[in-house]
């Protein structure tokens, strides 16, 4: 055959220079798979946090809009527990969850576990992010304020209406800036104009809570056309529309963020 | 011996290999002949030119599926409609098209564009363009939820939820509070210039404020606050102080009004005495930088305020830097008396018959 005669003789020196080069070939290719293997067993942790993190920022999306679309509806439920979702693994922004959870439970009348919330969300929140938690805090102490007085705990009530100013008058000053109000969960309000009425509201409260717990109010003018019995509804009238004011403002603060948007 | 060699020897010593190469070597066997690399002694068996096989339908299903519903978000993100993408119908579809490319990448001849249909789902999907959309959103504010009929109708409510529609008619009108703080002033800034000769600058531009109704809507009320007036010249002097609160409670209970009360003094003030030196400064009046002196005219809407702010006792500068702020924002003096009144929840005479034709809709309705 003249393919015998042509092949190459591998005699014993000549046959191991191929098995020398097809044995750094194989090993060569083991290495790369190898390397390839330790790279791809190396990069799994990152591999997986960059999929958590992608994951956790586009969920904070889509569990903030959910908290405010079903805040805007009245489901406050459905609000609380799409804030929760924003609770797992809560590295960005944190204070928002609480602020969220705090105020959907605020707006359902829970009062006291809102109140607890809106201040854990205080104490993580930074710069003007506090503007909006301020806010909202002083309100639903108001509103325990409100709840006592209905329930004839007067002294009570002076004590939450008081608590509710300390929070209002320690809000920083740079809440009333235009920067402030760009980032209001609440663009549709000054944020400024809400503090101040805020703060007005709940002096008048505390007065008219003295006033009301006095035995014998100062004369008035008119006393005559005015007796104390219509003194007395007047007071409380004007109680009630604090109320009627801040439901109005919670009634459509999304609490986020808003002030705060989850916002 | 070393395994690797006796296994290359086997392979290198099978009978029938293929033939030696060709006169000058294959194409591109110099180039290695050269390099660092010898060249592989095992021959390598030239693969049989296969004629390629078309994709099947499943990569085709996956490529169109991944696309069109790219499409389809987009085009919602674009109408705006974050609810719609964050809805149950967009999760079913998102799902669908998952299991459509997964499929896809199971399948020897749908991988190719199993893979290019992951790379459309991995960019464009749920929760992706539903974040988009949702910045978006949130950049507008315009959450509009999914409202029942019953909640729109509500949120067209022209009054103020919790507050009698007929009080807010029986009560004085815009109009009504704007005449009466007018006269206000004029009487107050009268007697305080005949009796301790103040001159007078106006502060501020008459502001009106909507009102929200309570239902998620706007009521067709207004919170009214009025231009203010200021003295020009400083009040520093406590009697004088406590002589310009009682002309100006003279002229207020002349006005119907009653008796003006202070918040700034612990003697009569509902603020604790912590609050007080807080907000004024100081628990005691002689030191204050800020008096606030408060009345209204219940039943009616009408609150008024006169605040003295006095420079004089501002002993950190903290007080000044605020005033000076002020004073940048709306060119009003930095010390001295302000008047100004505000009125919650009140309605303009010319809207008065459209508020009463809406309320027929809202049997009710408080």
């Amino acid at each position: 055959m003249t393919g015998s005669s042509t092949r190459p003789d591998l005699g014993p020196v000549g046959a191991s220079a191929p098995d020398d080069r097809a044995a750094a070939l194989l090993r060569s290719n083991r290495r790369r798979r190898s390397v390839r293997r330790w790279v791809a067993i190396g990069t799994l942790p990152l591999t997986l946090a960059a999929l958590l993190f992608v994951g956790k920022l586009l969920s904070m999306y889509a569990f903030a809009h959910q908290a405010i679309t079903a805040y805007v509806v009245d489901d406050f439920a459905g609000s609380e527990a799409s804030a929760r979702g924003l609770d797992f693994l809560n590295w960005f922004e944190p204070y928002k969850a609480p602020f969220n959870i705090g105020t959907a439970l605020g707006a359902a009348e829970e009062l006291p576990e809102a109140r607890a919330e809106l201040e854990e969300a205080l104490d993580l929140a930074t710069g003007l992010e506090v503007c909006g938690v301020r806010i909202n805090l002083a309100l639903v102490i108001e509103r325990m304020g409100d709840a006592a007085r209905a329930d004839g705990d007067g002294a009570t009530a002076t004590q939450l209406y008081g608590e509710a100013l300390t929070v209002t008058v320690e809000t920083p000053e740079e809440c009333h800036s235009e920067e402030a109000q760009q980032q209001s969960s609440d663009p549709q309000r000054d944020m400024s104009d809400s503090l101040d009425s805020t703060e007005d509201r709940l002096k008048q409260k505390q007065q008219q809570q003295e006033q009301e717990q006095q035995p014998q109010p100062p004369p008035q003018p008119g006393e005559d056309e005015q007796p104390s019995e219509d003194k007395l509804k007047g007071l409380q009238d004007k109680l009630e529309q604090g109320t009627q004011e801040r439901d109005q403002r919670q009634g459509d603060d999304p609490g986020g963020s808003g002030t705060d948007k989850p916002w | 011996m070393d395994p690797e060699k006796q296994r290359a020897r086997y392979v290198s010593h099978t009978e029938g290999a293929p033939p030696v190469p060709p006169p000058g070597g294959y194409r591109g066997a110099r180039r290695q002949a050269n390099g660092p690399t010898p060249p592989p002694a095992v021959p390598v068996a030239a693969p049989a030119q296969e004629p390629k096989k078309p994709a099947n339908a499943l990569g085709w299903i996956a490529l169109t599926a991944a696309i069109l519903f790219a499409l389809i978000l987009l085009g919602t993100l674009i109408a705006g409609g974050t609810d719609l993408l964050y809805g149950i119908t967009m999760l079913t579809l998102q799902l669908v098209v998952v299991a459509t490319v997964i499929a896809a990448l199971f399948s020897p001849r749908g991988r190719m564009l199993g893979a290019i249909a992951l790379v459309v789902t991995i960019l464009f999907n749920v929760a992706t363009v539903g974040g988009m959309s949702a910045l978006q959103t949130s950049a507008s504010g315009n959450y509009q939820g999914t409202k029942t009929a019953e909640q729109k109708h509500a949120e067209a409510y022209p009054g103020i939820k919790g507050t009698d529609p007929q009080q807010t008619l029986s009560q004085q009108s815009l109009e009504e509070v704007r005449a009466q703080s007018e006269a206000l002033f004029a009487d107050i800034r009268t007697r305080l210039t005949e009796e301790f000769g103040y001159t007078w600058t106006p502060v501020g531009d008459e502001d009106l404020r909507p009102e929200r109704n309570g239902y998620g809507g706007e009521s067709m009320l207004v919170e009214f606050t009025s231009s203010g007036w200021a003295t020009t010249e400083p009040i520093q002097d406590y009697d004088r102080k406590l002589e310009v609160m009682a002309v100006i409670n003279e002229v207020v209970v002349q006005h119907g009004l009653w008796d003006l009360y202070s918040f700034n003094d612990p003697a009569g003030s509902g603020i604790d005495s912590a609050m007080i030196a807080k907000l004024y400064g100081s628990d005691d009046p002689r030191t204050q930088t800020t008096w606030e002196y408060y009345t209204e005219n219940y039943p009616d809407p009408l609150r008024f305020y006169a605040n003295i702010y006095d420079l004089s006792n501002d002993r950190d500068g903290g007080f000044r830097a605020a005033r000076e702020a002020q004073n940048a924002r709306t060119g009003e003096p930095l010390e001295g008396l302000q008047l100004v009144v505000i009125a919650s929840g009140v309605l303009s005479e010319a809207d008065r018959a459209e508020f009463e034709a809406k309320l027929q809709e809202y049997p009710g309705f408080e």
